[in-house]
């Protein structure tokens, strides 16, 4: 088989457009957004969102009413609910997201082992991509396009957030109404990545591209860039090998960025570990102190 | 009366109960240090991340508790030698380990399509098949645990608070920081099957919530976890027997609900200054009569 049948065969099948269309689309966005989620700490934020809208997704299935709106309810819910819970009690962070995101999930799992319906769990918590429609297809593009607009239209002012929230509040940002931008943007994504990868696995496209872009650079707009590239590498590859070798497509994906960034954690210049490990020995030997300079983020 | 005891006089449901309470306890004990020092995202990667090491174990044919220990200690590694090495913070190290583990666990399932039904056993647990093998088992991880928690409470104790003292005085911050990450990896790996891989977290977490605000000092707030963390198991076992729920989400929802009601109560109760032993330095001084409140929040 040569290199131009092995591209063009899964393409043959609309399925698998429109899987690829989707897919692309979501991990662009949830690479844009990884990119704030890790420069604020935020990891943990991204996983309970994905978590707690099964409760929503279930209900909309029942009611028969487009998924995305409930989970988008459930997912803006859950983050309101967190914010509260925090400003009323002691408790630290994450251990209010832990009990928010588990009290939902739950009540969602009860939901659907309580109805004996159509409402496939599988296919909730790890996507169906290979099952989506052009209506579907549609969906996730208008979101996702929504999304990734607001987010590039206030990047500056996120950025600044991220990196120096007291400054942000100062010259005369509100800083809460844009945590809370942020967070209402990681519900969208969210509910755009469901379709891809599923509730569980949406949480990798939402720290993956960003971390291993945060390792190849220095400078925001070119951690933007490289998270874009490289998570849409990684789901064109993810969406061939789920075809080539039989294997679960969501997980494909997020397996081959999970492979991006082992390579990038491990050769790049000039701080991954082989680098470091060699600069190391080259100045233990005493060929002058050019330490490895390990910034803190 | 019937309606609370007759579900129990089965065979599965009475085993159902007595595994329950025994991770609910197991949880509850470092339950209250993961909600203390912070280490909720932890614990959920930790129970995401046992799924290949299980999934392989199912295929091998050898124990499950054997595969979900590997994955998990894989995990612990990985996550600190990321969070020392790299730029990355440690909640980003928590996140790419995790996602990655579960990628593989979902491809070595969707791989073998041959034991699809027990990929949902894992994620949610299967408390109602609990066999009296698994009991001895839990037996034993409680037994170890409360060895482990109360030979290092001192030292737990200091870490929690101040790192260097901890540091100055002998109490090796290092080590108790290991263990502590060892026994939430143990709780983990053992309760799984109670509730699943998805919803551990919320066994760890609810009671010691719960718990925090009626005691002052941390073997009390375990203790009354503890309680709360059977209660929860108890009035789980009986939803899901009468309602047809899920068992393990409905322990989970029934601990949550333990947790609210809790934080409700304490709020009409209020009279003096709530002290939580997470903001007290004096978490290892006695206090005077945790006992009765303890008492009241039960009631």
């Amino acid at each position: 088989m040569d290199v131009l049948a092995f591209l063009l065969e899964p393409l043959q099948y609309g399925f698998l457009t429109r899987a690829l269309a989707v897919t692309v689309a979501a991990a662009v966005v949830a690479a844009v957004l990884s990119c704030w989620l890790i420069l604020m700490g935020w990891s943990l934020m991204g996983d309970a969102v994905s978590h707690a809208v099964l409760p929503g997704v279930a209900l909309a299935y029942i009611l028969g009413i487009p998924f995305s709106i409930g989970a988008f309810v459930f997912g803006a819910g859950a983050v309101a609910l967190i914010g509260i819970v925090r400003s009323t009690t002691k408790l630290k962070a994450d251990t209010v997201i832990g009990v928010v995101f588990t009290a939902l999930f739950a009540s969602g799992l009860a939901i659907v082992s309580a109805t004996p319906s159509q409402v496939d769990l599988m296919h909730i918590l790890f996507g169906n991509v290979l099952g989506v429609s052009a209506g579907d297809v549609w969906q996730v593009l208008i979101l996702g396009a929504v999304t990734l607009a607001v987010l590039l239209f206030k990047r500056r002012d996120l950025t600044l957030l991220a990196f120096d929230r007291t400054h942000a509040h100062v010259i005369g940002l509100n800083t809460r109404l844009l945590s809370a931008l942020l967070l209402g943007l990681l519900a969208l994504t969210v509910v755009v990545g469901l379709q891809a990868v599923g509730i569980i696995l949406v949480v990798a496209m939402l720290i993956t591209p960003g971390a291993t872009a945060f390792l190849l650079s220095r400078s925001f707009d070119r951690m933007l860039g490289i998270a874009v590239v490289l998570t849409v590498t990684a789901s064109v590859a993810g969406i061939y090998a789920s075809y080539y070798l039989d294997i679960s497509t969501g997980a494909a994906v997020v397996l081959c960025q999970a492979l991006v960034f082992t390579a990038v954690y491990l050769f790049a210049r000039p701080d991954g570990v082989l680098w470091q490990a060699r600069r190391r020995a080259a100045a233990r030997a005493g060929s002058g102190r050019l330490a490895a300079p390990r910034s803190a983020a | 009366m019937t309606s609370f005891i007759g579900p129990f006089a089965t065979d599965f449901m009475l085993r159902a109960l007595i595994g329950g309470s025994l991770c609910a306890a197991i949880c509850a004990v470092v339950g209250t240090w993961v909600v203390i020092r912070g280490m909720a995202f932890l614990g959920e990667a930790m129970a995401h991340g046992m799924l290949p090491g299980v999934a392989l174990a199912t295929l091998a044919g050898v124990p499950v508790i054997l595969g979900a220990a590997g994955s998990a200690v894989v995990m612990s590694l990985g996550v600190s030698l990321l969070a020392r090495r790299g730029r990355l913070s440690h909640d980003t190290s928590i996140g790419l380990f995790f996602v990655g583990m579960l990628a593989t666990g979902v491809i070595i399932i969707s791989h073998s399509r041959s034991f699809a039904t027990d990929a949902t056993a894992i994620l949610f647990g299967d408390v109602l098949a609990i066999g009296s093998g698994d009991l001895r088992l839990l037996a034993g991880a409680l037994l170890l645990t409360v060895l482990v928690a109360a030979a290092f409470h001192r030292a737990f104790v200091a870490l929690a608070f101040d790192r260097r003292i901890a540091q100055v005085m002998g109490l090796r911050p290092r080590l108790a920081q290991v263990l502590l990450v060892g026994l939430v990896t143990l709780a983990v790996v053992v309760s799984y099957q109670a509730v699943g891989a998805l919803l551990v977290i919320g066994l760890l977490l609810a009671p010691a919530v719960a718990a925090a605000p009626w005691t002052t000092r941390i073997p009390n707030t375990m203790a009354l976890a503890a309680l709360v963390g059977v209660l929860s198991v108890v009035l789980g076992l009986l939803a899901s027997w009468h309602l047809g729920t899920a068992a393990g989400a409905s322990i989970a929802l029934a601990a949550i609900a333990c947790a609210a009601v809790s934080s409700i109560l304490r709020d009409i109760t209020r009279r003096r200054p709530a002290t939580s032993p997470s903001d007290s330095s004096t978490g290892s001084e006695p206090v005077a009569a945790p006992s009765q409140k303890a008492l009241r929040a039960n009631a």
